[in-house]
């Protein structure tokens, strides 16, 4: 019964993706929805767990997690933080003059790739807890396989107003 | 094109206030996560892994007897494939040995194991310990 619960989670967001990918049409109540700040969170944390569900069941996440210094560490949370930032200024941008004026940039930024990095690190730490990966670790060892599974999870977080 | 763009430009700095709220939140979030990784970083446990080994249960086990062990690494290092034996002793004789291998005891952390042995180990002096790892 568990395994069923457990891969019904990315066989539904296969199904989300195989309709927009093979033509499905969406609903104007469905595109609405997804311009509202609640949709745009939601549709990240989706994202995210569709790549922390493929990532975190293989041993690398914590391996890497293992084997990375401190420093990696950060980088890889800055560099997901950049990453999320583009992804999520260009799809906000809708024909904007420039992406870097300030009011714009930091709006998205602290509204949008902060919370959602915030809730990728989260979702992380509970995928990571369902596939059994945090137990009896201390926690900092914890701490870096999130922040390790945080840097796909958050591409797939910012991708995924594009993609879903 | 412009008017919608300054249509856009209202929706998001018309933000009401819990927004920002859930965006200070995230920002502690964030910060905070960065900021241990900066302190693993710099003042982090970088100790060779310091391993023991503690039986946990002796059960009946079809062809024999297992124990159950657990293994905590006290060190700053992860130990990669740790290699745990146990010997049953009678004086200064070995009667069984019996060993396994651990994948990953991570630092800081605990990782539990059983070892089978068809002699009953609490008849003889149980001595298990930890020989050896690598580093990831």
């Amino acid at each position: 019964m568990g395994k069923i619960a457990l891969h019904a989670i990315p066989c539904s967001i296969g199904a989300i993706l195989a309709r927009r990918q093979l033509g499905g049409e969406q609903t104007h109540k469905e595109e609405k929805r997804q311009e509202q700040y609640g949709g745009k969170i939601f549709l990240m944390g989706m994202g995210a767990i569709f790549l922390a569900f493929q990532l975190a069941p293989t041993q690398e996440i914590v391996l890497i997690g293992h084997q990375i210094t401190g420093w990696h560490a950060v980088a890889l949370a800055l560099i997901s933080l950049g990453i999320m930032q583009a992804f999520l200024c260009s799809i906000e941008a809708k024909g904007r003059q420039s992406i870097f004026s300030p009011g714009f940039f930091w709006n998205v930024f602290i509204r949008l790739t902060i919370v959602g990095y915030a809730l990728v690190l989260l979702l992380s730490l509970y995928v990571l807890w369902t596939f059994g990966r945090l137990d009896g670790t201390a926690f900092s060892e914890a701490m870096m396989s999130i922040l390790v599974l945080g840097f796909p999870a958050a591409v797939g977080a910012s991708a995924a107003r594009l993609i879903l | 094109m412009s008017k919608k763009a300054g249509k856009d430009q209202g929706k998001l700095d018309d933000a009401p206030l819990w927004m920002w709220g859930i965006g200070l939140v995230g920002l502690l979030f964030v910060l905070g996560s960065i900021g241990f990784a900066l302190y693993e970083a710099i003042a982090g446990d970088a100790s060779p892994a310091d391993v023991t080994v503690e039986v946990v249960k002796i059960l009946p086990a079809q062809d024999g007897f297992l124990v159950e062990f657990r293994v905590a690494n006290e060190g700053g290092t992860t130990a990669a494939g740790l290699t745990v034996e146990g010997e049953l002793r009678n004086g200064a004789e070995v009667v069984e040995a019996s060993d396994t291998t651990m994948e990953y005891v991570p630092s800081h952390s605990e990782r539990e194991g059983g070892l089978f042995f068809t002699l009953d180990p609490s008849q003889y002096d149980l001595q298990l310990r930890a020989k050896g790892y690598e580093t990831p």
